[in-house]
């Protein structure tokens, strides 16, 4: 049996709860050590748990069917009364609450900062040699956007290199550039570099400037499933936007 | 405890369960009278001890428990109908309230879990899968029927087509997310 193979197996034994002694070894040494088995191990235990709340309340619907097709009489009119006057209270507070609380704009700049350089180090002196590259991300740590966003361009359609890319957005998010941002992170959402695990964050940003509020949403919760970067603040921004 | 009632409980056989519920359904409603509980609260309590009941049944340790469905499912009850009088605050005397020695302290709110954000999205996705899929998934993950148990329970040729079903429907579900 393949690796991988003997990888699914002592999971899905782990969800079922049957490991035995030695495979429960093999399984604790694995989720120490195997970055990507702990991955698989949070992602099928949270099947588990999505399977088992839905399965849930499939039972509880049946059950209160059979309460409620066999003693219909029985049921009290007043309970549904209070029930009623209830929903009507918590929906005008939440609409009372809710209505535009939040904007768009606001949250943006709550949110939004651009992410530190992790490409190029900069230092002064010593054996520093000033390319372009260099330059383009002085610029981009002095927050002298105007002259990063034509150095990042043109370094990548020379290189290639595709953290140029996300860089580059990230100067259009700061210079109020929100369009040109989503194309370019769109097609730097397709690559894999460095940088790539916080792609959909600003993905995200870029269309809550917008005020598209249905990509943002989308976008983080894509981001959300698929990325750690900044898991807890794309938690916090969506409920904001739900 | 009696095991295919408790299949048919964690396997929502509909017929099977609305048997087993109206065949307490009196008594534990006479038994919670006494203390001064509402009708309503009463058949709440009594939905929430089945709720209860399939999730301890399908962690499997019931099938080897010696009491009856019927002594645990009033166990967990009592233990409900206790939380709730002292929700109410109310005063009842308690030395009505006597739990048979041959039912362990139940956890009246075992299993009870909220899902986590990243599970309320997945759930979203899940539910877009295709009937044969979450069928599978569901007999797998949540009810815990091992790979020859479903074969049976939903008329698949062979275990090497449950599993590959299952991994297919998994690699969907993973698509999904990525979309």
């Amino acid at each position: 049996m393949s690796k991988m193979n003997d990888k699914q197996e002592l999971i899905d034994k782990y969800i079922q709860g049957v490991l035995n002694e030695t495979e429960k070894n093999s399984f604790d040494k694995l989720l120490k050590e195997d970055a990507s088995f702990r991955k698989d191990v949070t992602f099928h235990s949270n099947l588990k748990a999505v399977s088992s709340n839905l399965d849930e309340a499939d039972f509880k619907v049946m059950i209160q069917d059979i309460e409620k097709h066999n003693s219909r009489a029985k049921r009290s009119y007043t309970k549904l009364l209070v029930a009623a006057s209830i929903a009507i209270l918590v929906s005008l507070t939440f609409y009372f609450t809710t209505k535009n609380t939040y904007s768009t704009d606001a949250l943006f700049v709550e949110y939004f900062e651009p992410y530190r350089n992790v490409i190029q180090p900069i230092e002064r002196g010593g054996n520093v040699i000033y390319d372009e590259k260099y330059l383009a991300f002085e610029a981009y740590e002095n927050e002298d956007y105007d002259k990063a966003l034509p150095l990042f361009s043109k370094l990548y359609n020379e290189t290639k290199a595709s953290y140029y890319l996300f860089y580059k957005a990230n100067v259009l998010l700061k210079l109020d550039r929100a369009e040109e941002a989503i194309p370019i992170l769109l097609e730097h959402s397709k690559m894999k570099d460095t940088v790539s695990e916080k792609t959909l964050w600003y993905l995200a940003l870029a269309y809550l400037k917008l005020d598209d509020t249905v990509n943002a949403k989308k976008t983080l919760e894509r981001s959300i499933l698929n990325s750690s970067y900044n898991k807890e603040k794309a938690k916090n921004l969506l409920n904001e936007l739900n | 405890m009696e095991e295919h009632l408790l299949k048919s409980i964690i396997n929502n056989n509909e017929r099977q369960v609305s048997k087993i519920y109206y065949e307490h359904r009196e008594a534990f409603l006479n038994f919670g009278k006494k203390f001064n509980l509402s009708y309503d609260d009463l058949v709440d309590i009594y939905q929430e001890a089945f709720i209860v009941l399939r999730r301890y049944a399908i962690t499997g340790k019931l099938f080897d428990v010696e009491s009856s469905l019927k002594t645990y499912l009033f166990g967990i009850g009592k233990f409900m109908i206790f939380d709730r009088i002292k929700e109410l605050k109310k005063v009842v005397d308690l030395e009505n309230f006597q739990i048979e020695s041959s039912v362990e302290k139940i956890d009246s709110e075992f299993g009870t879990k909220e899902l986590t954000i990243e599970q309320a999205l997945l759930k979203k996705h899940f539910k877009n899968l295709g009937k044969r899929c979450k069928e599978v998934l569901t007999l797998f993950y949540s009810r815990g029927l091992t790979i020859d148990e479903i074969v049976e329970f939903a008329d698949y040729s062979s275990n090497s087509v449950v599993r590959s079903q299952k991994s297919r429907c998994i690699k969907r579900l993973k698509e999904m997310i990525y979309e």
